[in-house]
């Protein structure tokens, strides 16, 4: 029983504290070199997270306290300040941490590719959310002088049962936001037009990715659509000029039995032959937009706690005359 | 243009780096000390001329890759320590400074060469008003922590408890730019990528140097900490200042790589 109290009374002291931010520095520094994001989401990471929460949950109970027991006496008033300013700092990281474990929790952030014309529902994508449907009417890029891009713009509606449809513009640094659901621009892409025809008896069409084989049945022989380049130049490769559909190819790739044949660059309405009586036409490309869904119930308290710290240290800072 | 902003950079590199020299040869003589803070003067207006060069270029506070930011860093770096050197009366530490920024400034050619006279328009996702106040505030945590170091390096050899009290002060105006910059930063990422923390390498070495300078000021409050250990304290988080600015753009990849 001693050495559990002894346990909890350490585990709330400012050592602790003090000795958990810097384990976590470290465990986060070393973990910066690895990309994959699980790393942060170990059990040891996570951990460490809640000692740090319970930590300074009690440390700012504690503050708390401190600050109404000599906000009696008569202390000057530029200290007071300084000590909400603290206050925030603690309370609003305390914030922050709840707001983040919501999420995880909670939270959901899917990536969808959707083509123009397509429409999802959102409440497939993200559970228990507001049930209604996104529609991509039109994608934009816009370019600057240069011709590098100036802005991706997904022009969507709204859909909603009992309700006539609204329309937005969702683009880098604006998302939709609405009804408890974020929708962001985050990338974009094409979709190859693609038809396959053995003769007579045997033809179909359809909608591949980048990167993706088209395989020929009854034969074997497939093609594999590795990109498609808006703006080709020779001098480029296979990087495109720009990304206004200057001179539009389709890199593609012949394979037999697994094994590759030859690389091609196909125009749009480009058809090959692969063997006698089979082709593969190139009808075009069908631009899809790169849209995260995103549902945080712990945002606002990560907001919130945000403000917190802003707010407290700039109280810090208004006090910052202490002489030595 | 373009050929003014570099030689503007060549120059403020030299008058730092001359400022620096005479400082250490000063040995504290007055008149000679002046005459540094003079170089430091003409290389801070040269510092700043290579920025309005780069912003006319541009058409807009140049805020966005590498050197732009060096620019920026040196520039509040000396203006501050410009104002502390007046207000504290004292100039022992501007050999170290000035040797700093002349070093910080060398990079831009070392390393960042193309980046000034590169004028192509922002990328979509830069294109925000956070911009400014993110880049803003982090120029100024940087700056704060660069001054703050090179006085420490200094009281390690010659203490001061003038200099003790300076320290902690622009230790405290740092850290509470830095606090700012990483919660405007973290509103922005939310805005733009839809995640207000993604463990980027940036994001992950900003708040490893919040935590030593937080660790800082809790040892700071026990006596035992408020001399040597907490110079080098100072000196260490300094060192990790400049890890999260070119270790994160040149050993690690991620969302921040803007140069």
């Amino acid at each position: 029983m001693v050495t559990l109290r002894k346990l909890v009374s350490f585990l709330y002291s400012m050592k602790a504290g003090l000795f958990l931010l810097a384990t976590i520095g470290i465990i986060s520094a070393i973990g910066s070199y690895f990309v994959p994001k699980t790393y942060y989401r170990s059990n040891i990471f996570e951990l460490l997270l809640v000692l740090l929460f319970l930590n300074m949950t009690f440390c700012t109970v504690n503050q708390l306290n401190i600050y109404f027991r000599s906000a009696k006496n008569i202390a000057p008033k530029a200290l007071h300040i300084r000590r909400i300013g603290i206050l925030l700092i603690h309370a609003g990281m305390v914030i922050i941490l709840i707001g983040g474990t919501m999420n995880s929790i909670g939270g959901k952030s899917v990536t969808v590719r959707i083509t123009e014309g397509e429409t999802v529902e959102i409440a497939d994508i993200v559970p228990n959310a507001h049930p209604f449907a996104l529609r991509v009417n039109k994608f934009t890029i816009e370019f600057n002088e240069d011709a590098s891009p100036s802005q991706y713009i997904s022009d969507v509606s709204v859909i909603e049962e009992e309700k006539s449809s609204q329309e937005y513009n969702i683009s880098v640094n604006h998302p939709l936001v609405y009804e408890g659901v974020k929708v962001y621009q985050s990338s974009f892409g094409y979709l190859i037009d693609i038809e396959g025809k053995n003769g007579t008896e045997w033809s179909e069409q359809e909608l591949l990715g980048e990167r993706q084989f088209f395989k020929i049945p009854n034969t074997d022989k497939a093609v594999l659509v590795y990109k498609y380049v808006p703006d080709f130049d020779q001098a480029w490769g296979m990087k495109t000029k720009s990304y206004q559909p200057n001179n539009p190819r389709i890199i593609y790739a012949t394979y037999i039995n697994g094994s590759r044949l030859e690389i091609g660059y196909a125009t749009l309405g480009d058809t090959i032959e692969l063997e006698d009586h089979v082709t593969v036409t190139f009808h075009g490309v069908k631009p899809f937009t790169g849209l995260v869904i995103k549902k945080d119930p712990g945002l606002a308290l990560a907001r919130a706690g945000g403000i917190m710290l802003m707010v407290g240290a700039c109280l810090v800072l208004i006090n910052n005359k202490r002489k030595a | 243009m373009t050929v003014f902003i570099n030689e503007f950079v060549y120059l403020t590199i030299a008058l730092y780096l001359l400022a620096s020299v005479i400082y250490f040869l000063s040995r504290e003589n007055l008149s000679r000390q002046r005459i540094a803070q003079m170089f430091v003067i003409a290389g801070f207006l040269a510092n700043s001329l290579a920025l309005f060069f780069r912003a006319m270029l541009v058409g807009r506070l140049p805020l966005t890759n590498g050197a732009e930011f060096i620019l920026w860093f040196t520039w509040f770096t000396m203006l501050l320590y410009l104002f502390y050197e007046i207000r504290s009366k004292s100039k022992g530490a501007g050999g170290a400074v000035a040797l700093l920024a002349a070093l910080l400034v060398a990079t831009i050619p070392l390393l960042m060469g193309h980046q000034l006279s590169n004028e192509s328009a922002l990328m979509p996702a830069l294109k925000s008003h956070w911009l400014i106040s993110h880049v803003l505030t982090a120029m100024f945590s940087y700056g704060s922590f660069a001054v703050a170091a090179g006085i420490s390096a200094v009281q390690l050899t010659k203490r001061s408890t003038k200099a003790e009290y300076w320290i902690h002060k622009i230790v405290t105006f740092g850290f509470v730019m830095l606090t700012l910059a990483i919660v405007l930063g973290a509103i922005w990422a939310e805005q733009a990528w839809g995640r207000y923390w993604s463990w980027d390498p940036k994001e992950t070495w900003a708040l490893v140097t919040w935590i030593i300078y937080a660790i800082y000021f809790h040892l700071h409050r026990q006596e035992a900490w408020k001399e040597k250990r907490a110079n080098l304290l100072v000196v260490g988080g300094f060192i990790l200042v400049l890890f999260t600015f070119f270790g994160v753009n040149y050993l690690l990849s991620g969302l921040h790589s803007y140069s």
